[in-house]
């Protein structure tokens, strides 16, 4: 469902992608970790199609079409979703009336015929239990006065509204408790069928006790160096990356 | 010169409206105050933002009284408002068109001309002390030229529960046409009243709207004013002064919704005479095309112990201006004030142009007075958020726009106003 395939970007004059490789199926989910720097969450927001990172090199097919060529709101209708590491808030925006657009605007495209009010009510209620958040989040603003851990589930909340083919979760776990962590892993597997494929970006393993990958795969300097199964992060977990950076010296430089 | 040929139009109004009528006296008193003070200049600071010389080149001659039939006019007037709407056509107040069925008994409802005969002693003092005070010339105009103004007297302890609806209907056809409207408001000790003036107009051409409205409120009184300035011909001018004394424990809280013309401007003086007395003032306006909207606030704290909150927003599109001006005066007596003011502008291009200036002039030493302005863009990070939620640019901005009228419009509080004007706030100003 995604092919990336040598990719290389740049923020400002720094490159920060030296050509990544991968490819996510439908019904898979995959994660991948790194040091800071990596690039991780980078990969993350050139997927979503952030203004600031221009693309050097290499290509990324979603669903049989050019991501790079579409704009980030037609990557959305196209089925993909980004859970943000640091969500934005927007002031005058209530959190109902915002997913109900968007979710309606999906729905359009798609040819499928739009929620009226009530129904969307229904749905959302549903889906707000799941994610445990609190009745009043509904009319208050995107966002707003929301703590981080708010923040994440809110994400969470969103992807199960809008029902991505891929969802891409930028180190949802970095600033949440057990707790808050466990409430954002039921959501997301509660979500996950065969057709959806994830990606989890994340710095820690134990995200990845609660959601479990089928692949793993470790980022350094730009690049995707070891590819593997879940042992792969107890590995990291216990020996840290150093033992991997050797590993890119060997393979030469792109 | 634009202005001679003006002051000639406006002499010889004059001169066509001195009928020997009970308001007469008044008119030749405010026609004395307004030559004294003479039209505005550009050197006059209120009045620098405005492009003044446009409206005197006009060549405006008296509205014709027209008389409008009923079925559009039905759809204009909200139903929380059918037995309570006063009509006004071309400035005139209208009393066969209007419905006032639900109003309490003991209200005063007259044209000011017959109120003469039984409140001439009310209106004369009023009028005596306002006169003196007033500085503005086209307020002074409306003073001076003004007829089938109306009168409006609640006694004590009325409360109006109704709200009461003013339509300004404009109907002309190739004449511009120069109009008066005029509304007095005298609200007894612990009356309520609660007003929303709409305009509708169907006019071939500019218009010019030189409008006052004031308000007696007396103590424990409560006065709600909101005013949608919302249908208006792209050439219209339109000002409208909006003129207040408040005396203890009373309050008066206004709304203005407009989205500008060739020039809104809305004027407010409100003297805060008694203590304990609340004015809350609270604007937007949404902007586009070349349409501009001026906001001038004289905010006069005069007794202790009073509050004033003033929350003015615009949004600008393509080529429009806006500028806001608000004095606030904390006089020596005035001890444990609390003054606020807030003026947001959001511009959505490069083009448009929004001035703020702010001004308080504190003479006693126990006040709380705070003054902002910000003047910002939609946030980048904001749109793009939205745009990853499948949000077009279009969408992304008219939903921010929305938000940011939002915090004004939602306190309309009348619900089929309410709505009709959330929905333009939506779709109105970004355009593909």
């Amino acid at each position: 469902m995604l092919k990336i395939k040598d990719l290389t970007a740049i923020v400002g004059h720094t490159p920060i992608l030296k050509g990544v490789n991968l490819d996510i199926n439908r019904g898979d989910i995959h994660a991948i970790m790194g040091p800071n720097g990596a690039g991780k969450s980078t990969l993350a927001k050139i997927l979503a199609g952030h203004p600031a990172y221009e693309v050097t090199g290499g290509e990324v097919w979603f669903k049989g079409q050019n991501l790079l060529e579409l704009e980030p709101e037609n990557r959305a209708r196209l089925g993909l979703f980004m859970s943000f590491q640091y969500p934005v808030e927007i002031p005058g925006v209530s959190n109902a009336q915002f997913l109900h657009t968007a979710l309606n605007a999906k729905r359009k495209g798609n040819g499928q015929s739009e929620l009226t009010d009530a129904e969307f009510a229904q749905l959302l209620e549903k889906k707000r239990k799941v994610m445990e958040i609190r009745p009043e989040f509904t009319a208050r603003n995107v966002n707003e006065n929301f703590s981080g851990g708010e923040k994440k589930r809110n994400e969470i909340l969103q992807m199960a509204i809008l029902h991505p083919d891929l969802a891409v979760l930028d180190e949802t776990d970095s600033g949440l408790d057990i707790d808050a962590m466990r409430i954002v892993a039921h959501g997301v597997n509660q979500l996950m069928n065969a057709e959806m494929g994830l990606l989890l970006i994340t710095h820690y393993q134990r995200l990845l006790d609660y959601i479990r990958p089928h692949f793993v795969h470790v980022m350094i300097n730009g690049k995707i160096v070891q590819s593997g199964g879940p042992e792969l992060a107890l590995e990291v977990e216990n020996r840290g990356y150093d033992w991997l950076i050797p590993s890119l010296t060997t393979e030469g430089k792109a | 010169m634009e202005e001679d040929a003006f002051n000639n139009l406006l002499a010889r109004l004059r001169e066509e409206i001195a009928v020997a009528d009970p308001l007469e006296n008044i008119r030749q008193k405010a026609w004395q105050r307004f030559l004294s003070l003479g039209l505005p200049s550009r050197q006059n600071e209120l009045y620098r933002s405005i492009k003044l010389r446009h409206l005197f080149s006009q060549h405006y001659q008296r509205a014709e009284e027209n008389v409008v039939s009923l079925d559009p006019l039905n759809s204009w007037i909200y139903p929380e408002c059918r037995q309570s709407v006063f009509i006004f056509v071309n400035g005139r107040y209208a009393p066969h068109l209007s419905h006032l069925g639900a109003l309490p008994r003991q209200v005063v409802v007259s044209s000011l001309k017959d109120a003469m005969s039984t409140y001439g002693a009310l209106l004369n003092n009023y009028w005596a002390k306002t006169l003196r005070e007033e500085t503005d010339p086209f307020a002074m105009l409306n003073g001076a030229l003004h007829a089938e103004g109306l009168f409006l007297y609640l006694p004590p302890k009325c409360i109006v529960e109704s709200p009461i609806q003013i339509l300004h209907l404009i109907h002309q056809d190739d004449q511009p046409q120069i109009l008066f409207p005029r509304l007095q408001v005298f609200a007894s000790p612990h009356s309520h009243v609660h007003f929303m003036v709409t305009q509708q107009q169907a006019a071939a051409s500019s218009y010019f709207v030189d409008q006052v409205s004031e308000f007696l409120i007396d103590e424990g009184a409560h006065v709600y004013y909101a005013q949608l300035l919302c249908d208006e011909h792209p050439q219209a001018w339109h000002f409208d002064a909006l003129r207040a004394i408040l005396k203890r424990d009373s309050t008066l809280h206004t709304l203005c919704v407009t989205e500008g013309s060739a020039t809104v401007r809305t004027d407010y003086k409100i003297c805060l005479t008694g203590e304990n007395g609340e004015a809350l003032l609270n604007g937007v306006s949404m902007l586009a095309d070349a349409r501009e909207a001026h906001t001038h606030v004289f905010m006069d704290h005069q007794a202790p112990s009073c509050r004033s909150h003033q929350l003015f927003k615009a949004v600008l599109n393509d080529f429009s201006r806006s500028s806001f001006e608000g004095k606030i005066m904390v006089r020596k007596l005035a001890q444990h004030t609390e003054a606020f003011q807030l003026n947001k502008n959001l511009l959505l291009n490069d083009h448009v142009h929004a001035d703020s200036k702010p001004n308080l002039e504190i003479f006693a030493d126990d006040v709380k007075a705070s003054h902002g302005a910000t003047i910002g863009q939609l946030d980048p990070d904001q749109l793009f958020y939205m745009k990853t939620r499948g949000f077009s640019d279009k969408e992304a901005k008219n939903l921010l726009v929305h938000g940011f009228c939002e915090e004004i419009v939602k306190k309309i509080p009348l619900a089929s106003a309410r709505e009709e004007i959330l929905g333009r706030t939506a779709q109105c100003l970004v355009k593909d």
